[in-house]
């Protein structure tokens, strides 16, 4: 082990916290109206509207292959599926936007997307 | 005539024992494929693996040309993906393991000797993450799943010096075989 590779470790290492916390800040912006995306091979097949109160469920099914997606209390998250390696399962429950739980056996993503909010100024003028 | 002969069976020898050599890391790299295959996957992140065969990949790297390398690597990968794979882990490995080939024998050049093989296997465990991501991306069309780079290149580190530890082991046992000495 040299000196040099205590230096790009650190690069690699600092490189990705940066964008980590980042990314973070960038999600946790302001934003409202945000509904849930469920995609198969990029093509959306069901999109669900949600808030605190959401509490649903759906099952993508394509006769192989079945992920059951759950949104309660504001959050959405994968609480089972028949994949292998289970890792959308284990995914932390998401709630911002473009927060993303990906199941890449079934080629399954769910995703949340808000808009930006643009209630407010306006409404309370025309009040 | 005589020496004609003797070199030509001279020869013919080097490159039996190449053959030797490129099989046995190719058959290494398959059952440490096979091996990280069975283990529970300890990452929540898609994309994110141990990456067991980039050991075999640098030692190829670090005692072989880059030609003979680069056959590891490919031949490795295909017989991984037949012999117990799918169509989807095949795109997965091989985009890794060429990306991580790449990457590693490109840093083993320009930084040969600043730079020891724990640097190259984090480079190579970098690369390789990367390369399993950006197919994960195109397979299942959705730009979002790069939001998991920065924690795959967090994740590269440790992989990277474990691989890189468990190398320079490797290697210092396949030295005593003298592939590199006289017939590279």
């Amino acid at each position: 082990m040299k000196k040099n590779d205590i230096i790009l470790m650190v690069i690699v290492l600092l490189i990705g916290s940066v964008a980590f916390f980042g990314m973070k800040v960038v999600q946790n912006a302001n934003k409202s109206s945000s509904e849930v995306l469920i995609k198969h091979e990029g093509v959306v097949i069901k999109t669900i509207p949600f808030d605190e109160t959401t509490d649903e469920t759906f099952t993508f099914n394509d006769g192989e292959h079945y992920n059951l997606i759950v949104i309660k209390d504001g959050k959405a998250f994968v609480q089972e599926a028949d994949c292998r390696d289970q890792i959308c399962v284990k995914t932390n429950p998401i709630a911002l936007n473009g927060e993303i739980i990906v199941c890449l056996p079934n080629k399954i993503t769910v995703e949340v997307f808000s808009e930006e909010k643009q209630d407010g100024g306006l409404d309370s003028i025309a009040d | 005539m005589a020496i004609n002969e003797k070199t030509g069976t001279k020869s013919n020898t080097n490159k039996t024992r190449i053959l030797v050599f490129i099989s046995v890391l190719v058959a290494q790299g398959m059952i440490l494929s096979f091996i990280e295959s069975m283990l529970p996957i300890p990452f929540i992140a898609p994309g994110a693996k141990l990456g067991l065969a980039n050991i075999i990949t640098l030692s190829a790297i670090y005692l072989l040309t880059f030609k003979q390398a680069t056959a590891v690597v490919l031949l490795r990968v295909i017989l991984t993906a037949a012999t117990f794979g799918s169509l989807s882990s095949f795109l997965y490995s091989f985009s890794g393991g060429v990306l991580s080939l790449l990457v590693m024998a490109a840093v083993l050049k320009v930084f040969k000797g600043e730079i020891s093989l724990i640097g190259v296997s984090v480079m190579g465990a970098v690369a390789h993450n990367l390369g399993q991501l950006f197919v994960a991306a195109l397979i299942i069309r959705n730009i979002l799943i790069l939001t998991y780079l920065p924690i795959l290149l967090i994740v590269a580190v440790p992989t990277g010096i474990f691989v890189g530890v468990v190398a320079r082991i490797l290697i210092k046992y396949l030295e005593r075989i003298n592939i590199n000495r006289s017939y590279r």
